[in-house]
């Protein structure tokens, strides 16, 4: 089946990090055979002791293609300790 | 060989061939593999101090944590961008659970590259992002890991970016200042000024470095 960028296929978050933990780890990221229409890893970014590196071009890639909604056991857990309140807000903004 | 054991093994050959697995940049929902970061993230967050009984410690908490590049993003999609802050907010990126004060063990030999974004149209979201991308791809940094975390102050005279080291030791860092000043995209007129955390306390908080 396809899934498309709109909302209605989104998951959660909670849904794709219960994905990601048995989803294996990519080996070597400048070897794997990516689709032609996915721009490679570009090699002059490899490092010799330091295994998953990652060009900005590469990572600018999967801005579209993760995307998931935050329900409410990920956000207690996580985002809800980033508080702003309207009172914050009414302080004003950088120069 | 059989022809029982040749046509195995033609079929596995057959299945060794079509074997490349899916990642999410081809099937958002059923991908098999997942790309890893050198090491684990966490997200910190600085709340401003809205009465004077809070203290630095009520303020500053761990937000998330992540590992890979789709949660990366993921995260990133679903937090305030840098523009929907607050003054006097933070955010913080800083490796494995290394925490955002001098005081951290993995710290205080360090310091950190700072610059003042003081451009009024500069797109501080963009800037922000770039920065976090050369972070954990760790395309900034050394072969040793010299970063340990990125900062970002909002504060009335504008957005600060920091960049943590580890040491002080000059040649590395004048590396990464150097792509630093990329990312932020930096002309040559403008400095970047590096200042160890063991003389945060100091009267003259002088950079060593600048760039």
């Amino acid at each position: 089946e396809e899934s498309g960028a709109d909302d209605s296929t989104v998951g959660t978050m909670s849904q794709l990090l219960e994905r990601l933990k048995t989803a294996d780890p990519i080996e070597d990221v400048y070897s794997f055979e990516y689709p032609e229409n996915v721009e490679r890893p570009d090699p002059k970014y490899k490092s010799i002791k330091r295994k998953y590196t990652y060009g900005p071009t590469f990572l600018l890639q999967f801005k579209d293609k993760v995307r998931a909604k935050p329900d409410e056991e990920w956000v207690q857990q996580s985002i809800s300790k980033i508080v702003i309140t309207p009172a914050m807000m009414k302080l004003g903004k950088p120069r | 060989m059989s022809v029982e054991e040749v046509s195995q093994k033609v079929q596995e050959v057959q299945i060794n061939d079509g074997a490349t697995k899916t990642t999410v940049l081809s099937d958002q929902s059923n991908f098999e593999v997942k790309h890893p970061l050198n090491t684990k993230w966490t997200l910190w967050y600085t709340k401003p101090a809205i009465d004077k009984s809070e203290s630095w410690s009520d303020l500053l908490r761990p937000v998330t944590s992540f590992q890979t590049v789709e949660e990366f993003w993921a995260i990133v999609q679903n937090i305030p961008e840098p523009h929907g802050l607050p003054l006097k907010s933070d955010y913080h990126v800083f490796r494995n659970d290394i925490r955002p004060e001098w005081e951290d063990e993995a710290n205080a030999k360090g310091g950190k590259w700072s610059y003042q974004v003081r451009i009024k149209s500069a797109d501080i979201n963009e800037l922000w992002l770039r920065t976090l991308l050369a972070v954990i791809g760790e395309t900034i940094d050394e072969d040793d890991s010299q970063i340990n975390g990125v900062v970002l102050n909002v504060r009335k005279g504008g957005y600060k970016f920091a960049l943590w080291t580890k040491s002080e030791d000059k040649e590395p860092l004048c590396n990464i200042g150097a792509r630093f000043k990329q990312v932020l995209k930096i002309g040559d007129d403008e400095k970047i000024e590096f200042f160890p955390h063991s003389d945060a306390n100091g009267k003259h908080h002088q950079p060593t470095i600048t760039l």
